[in-house]
């Protein structure tokens, strides 16, 4: 069965050498058979790597321990699931599954018939196809899933407990998909360079599979810092740690391309930019991939992928796609002039142009930020480090400015048309609502400047949308005699991108709310306990009653089992644990957590004596943690709203009325 | 807006942002140093915010719960250093034998004050059966 897997993917990786090819040569309707056999190709080898994937799963779930990576990733005892996830659990697995993926949606974009962007379809494919050869050379070379052991062992080693979490069903798949799904974009774009068809056919054609990358990873990025906090046992969510910024980066630079494509698509300006931020977009990809899999940040990651092997590779890789597609852009820099318009300052071009000089802006800073040690050791012969202080003090008020520019662009239409009296009294009614939460806060007893301001411009930003969905659902009723329901509806479903994209606004200042909370008022204690002892940490009263043991043939769980009461009140029986891999030699910490709106109580179990009579409590409050979580939800919604594909001509022309409205 | 206003519009933007790298770098930044290299250095960074890089001796681990002290030695390249960890939340990797990070300060009295011990993962990609 091993072999089969093997076969299938150098036969894949041939067929996809070939499709490359042939779709170069039959371009321009050449020759009409090579072209259609190209396809083929790319047909046969979505076909063969989907092969390759089944055989490997099927190994997974019914763990065949003749495949090395199958006795490397599971044991028996693993729950059906974390078996079939073990699939993009190791090294070769997470490529293989990249790989599929960039097999799946080629073959998707070669369905794809829409007639503008024809004369793009060969160029494109043929660099998804090129994109699809470095994977699938991996997987038959230096990292193959395949390998087979002389020696068949009774048992695997099992996956990593830290691994063995719900996150692992979600982040992982959903990160990796994203990825591949840049793929696509960027082959759009290069192909536009190629075939010298630089005006907004990309654009069109690139716009969805971009949102559906964002998407992807955005929900991703959440979901991975969920992950953190609830196993990780520190109490955070995100650290700034290299592995979390090789997924930020990427989602930056294309949060960026998304609003730009919107002037580009309107105003044919920003051309050269655009093509430059998907283009950068997937080089942070590969980049992201490379310094987290290289012994490069060993030092400062926490999770610095162990095996090193596959970095030279990464590396090349990353220098042919940078160098040649950023080659290219320059080779074409004198066709992408754009159109001569003339911007307002106050309007949404330069609004967007703002957000862009912003995003663009933390993105350099994320990325100096995470490769410093790398800089400094070329320069200095010491590395330095800098801490996670370094990114909240400097990109956090660039988000902070972010999230402002979101409110007063949600304000201001395309082009400018109204007059500074009416354009006051737009921001207006906003800037009154986020006066009244500082207000509110100051009667609560907060004095932190800096909080007090966030909450401003977050009530600024968040009002600014409310009312101006509030007033076109009310222009609506009026124009069309519906009710407000009704008007809300009709609104929503007519221009799915524009109201997914005020959820998404509103989903950024739910979850700034929580970051900001759990920045800056979360509160710690540890301290040790003996049976029957209790902590008071706030108005939490915590006492620990006993430790319950439980083993299998595999694991140990350690617990600490306590009752909890706030102020008088019984809240909870909570019960935070250490669980331990007796045949792996690891444990992890799994914190018992008790969310309410307000905030999170956040238990850890340190240590426990050896009679079980004493233990080592770490407890933390973490305030309006949850709202995270809520706007991550949010955001999904948002996402897949702005995503969801409707009747073309229905969706086209209540947005090109309404443009014709705004403006005029 | 002409093009050129675009321009000072993006220099003004990236002025900021860089002024405010530039302040957020000012004690944000810790040395990243090896056991050896701290032994060298020892006059020149006490007191200073360093990562140290070692593996952790075997059988040197004091763990002191009641007193919540855990007392440890880590090695590289032939020297040793000794690391106190006031306790906070020890890394479930964290075992003799393994490379860890500790983060913190060197003392005068040449022991190293610990705030955070990070455990170098196993990670994902572990030792592979073979």
């Amino acid at each position: 069965m091993a072999d089969i897997g093997h076969i299938a993917l150098i036969l894949a990786l041939a067929a996809s050498i070939y499709s490359a090819i042939a779709f170069i040569l039959g371009r321009k309707g050449a020759n009409p058979a090579l072209a259609k056999s190209a396809r083929n190709g790319l047909f046969a080898a979505f076909g063969l790597v989907s092969l390759s994937v089944i055989i490997l799963t099927i190994a997974l779930v019914t763990s065949n321990f003749e495949f090395r990576y199958v006795a490397n990733y599971t044991d028996r005892e693993l729950g059906l699931l974390y078996k079939f996830s073990a699939l993009w659990g190791g090294q070769a697995g997470s490529l293989l599954f990249w790989a599929w993926f960039i097999a799946f949606f080629a073959v998707l974009a070669a369905l794809w018939k829409r007639h503008s962007i024809q004369k793009l379809q060969p160029y494109a494919l043929a660099v998804i196809m090129g994109v699809q050869v470095f994977f699938l050379s991996l997987l038959v070379s230096v990292s193959t899933p395949f390998d087979k052991l002389a020696n068949i062992p009774f048992d695997g080693r099992g996956l990593n407990l830290l691994l063995q979490h719900p996150g692992m069903l979600i982040h992982a798949p959903i990160t990796l998909i994203a990825f591949a799904a840049f793929t696509i974009p960027f082959a759009y774009a290069i192909a536009a360079l190629l075939a010298h068809e630089l005006d907004n056919e990309w654009l069109a054609s690139t716009r969805r599979w971009a949102v559906l990358a964002w998407l992807f990873l955005g929900v991703g990025n959440i979901t991975g810092a969920w992950w953190a906090y609830t196993i990780l046992g520190w109490g955070g969510y995100w650290a700034w740690d290299p592995v979390e910024n090789a997924g930020l980066m990427p989602w930056l630079t294309v949060t960026a391309f998304l609003h730009l494509a919107l002037i580009q698509k309107r105003r044919h300006i920003f051309k050269i930019w655009n093509l430059a931020l998907i283009i950068l977009t997937f080089n942070l990809v590969i980049f992201g991939t490379y310094i987290t899999r290289s012994g490069m940040l060993s030092g400062i990651s926490v999770h610095v992928f162990g095996d090193h092997g596959l970095d030279p590779y990464f590396f090349t890789f990353l220098c042919v796609t940078l160098i040649g597609s950023m080659g290219l852009l320059f080779y074409r820099r004198k066709d992408l002039k754009g159109k001569d318009y003339s911007i307002d300052l106050i309007s949404r071009e330069s609004t967007y142009y703002l957000t862009l000089l912003l995003l663009a802006g933390s993105t350099l800073i994320v990325l100096i930020g995470t490769i410093f040690p790398v800089i400094t050791r070329a320069i200095t012969g010491n590395e330095i480090i800098v801490e996670p202080a370094f990114f909240d003090r400097v990109v956090g008020p660039i988000f902070l400015a972010i999230v402002l520019v979101i409110g007063i662009c949600t304000q201001i239409g395309w082009q400018r048309a109204i007059d500074n009296k009416s354009l006051i009294n737009r921001f207006l009614w906003p800037a009154i609502a986020g006066l009244a939460v500082v207000a509110i806060l100051l009667i609560a007893g907060i004095s932190n400047w800096i909080v007090l301001l966030a909450c401003f411009v977050f009530g600024f930003t968040f009002f600014s949308i409310l009312f101006k969905w509030f007033q076109e659902t009310k222009v609506r009723k009026q124009a069309k005699g519906e009710n407000y329901w009704n008007a809300f509806w009709k609104l929503l479903l007519g221009n799915r991108p524009r109201y997914g994209g005020y959820i998404i606004h509103l989903s950024i200042v739910i979850m700034a709310v929580g970051v900001i909370g759990s920045s800056f008022y979360e509160s710690y204690d540890q301290s040790i306990l003996e049976k029957g002892e209790s902590v008071i940490v706030n108005d939490y009263t915590l006492t620990f009653n006993r430790i319950t043991y439980e083993e299998t043939t595999s694991r140990a769980v350690i617990a600490a089992q306590l009752t909890v009461y706030k102020g008088d009140r019984l809240l909870a029986e909570m019960a935070p644990q250490k669980r331990i891999m007796l045949t792996g030699d690891h444990a992890v910490t799994d914190p018992a957590i008790h969310s309410n709106l307000v905030e999170d109580l956040y238990v850890i179990l340190d240590a426990w004596s050896e009679d079980g009579n004493t233990i080592l409590l770490t407890t933390r409050i973490e305030p309006l943690v949850i709202w995270i979580w809520i706007g991550g939800y949010l955001f999904t919604l948002g996402g897949l709203i702005a995503f969801w594909p409707g009747d073309r001509r229905q969706t086209v022309l209540p947005k090109s009325q309404s443009a014709k409205h705004k403006n005029g | 807006m002409k093009g050129n206003k675009f321009v000072i519009g993006g220099i003004i933007v990236f002025i900021a942002i860089g002024s405010l790298a530039f302040a957020g770098l000012q004690n944000s930044t810790s040395f990243f140093l090896t056991v050896s290299e701290v032994k060298q250095q020892e006059a020149s960074i006490y007191g200073k915010a360093i990562k140290v890089n070692g593996e952790v001796v075997p059988g040197s681990i004091q763990d002191n719960t009641s007193e919540r002290t855990l007392l440890f030695t880590i090695t590289e390249g032939g020297q040793d250093l000794q690391v106190i960890f006031y306790r906070g939340t020890v890394p479930d990797n964290f075992e003799a034998g393994r490379e860890v990070i500790v983060d913190g300060k060197l003392n005068t009295d040449g022991v190293f004050e610990a705030h955070t011990i990070m455990a170098q993962c196993p990670s994902r990609y572990e030792p592979e059966i073979t």
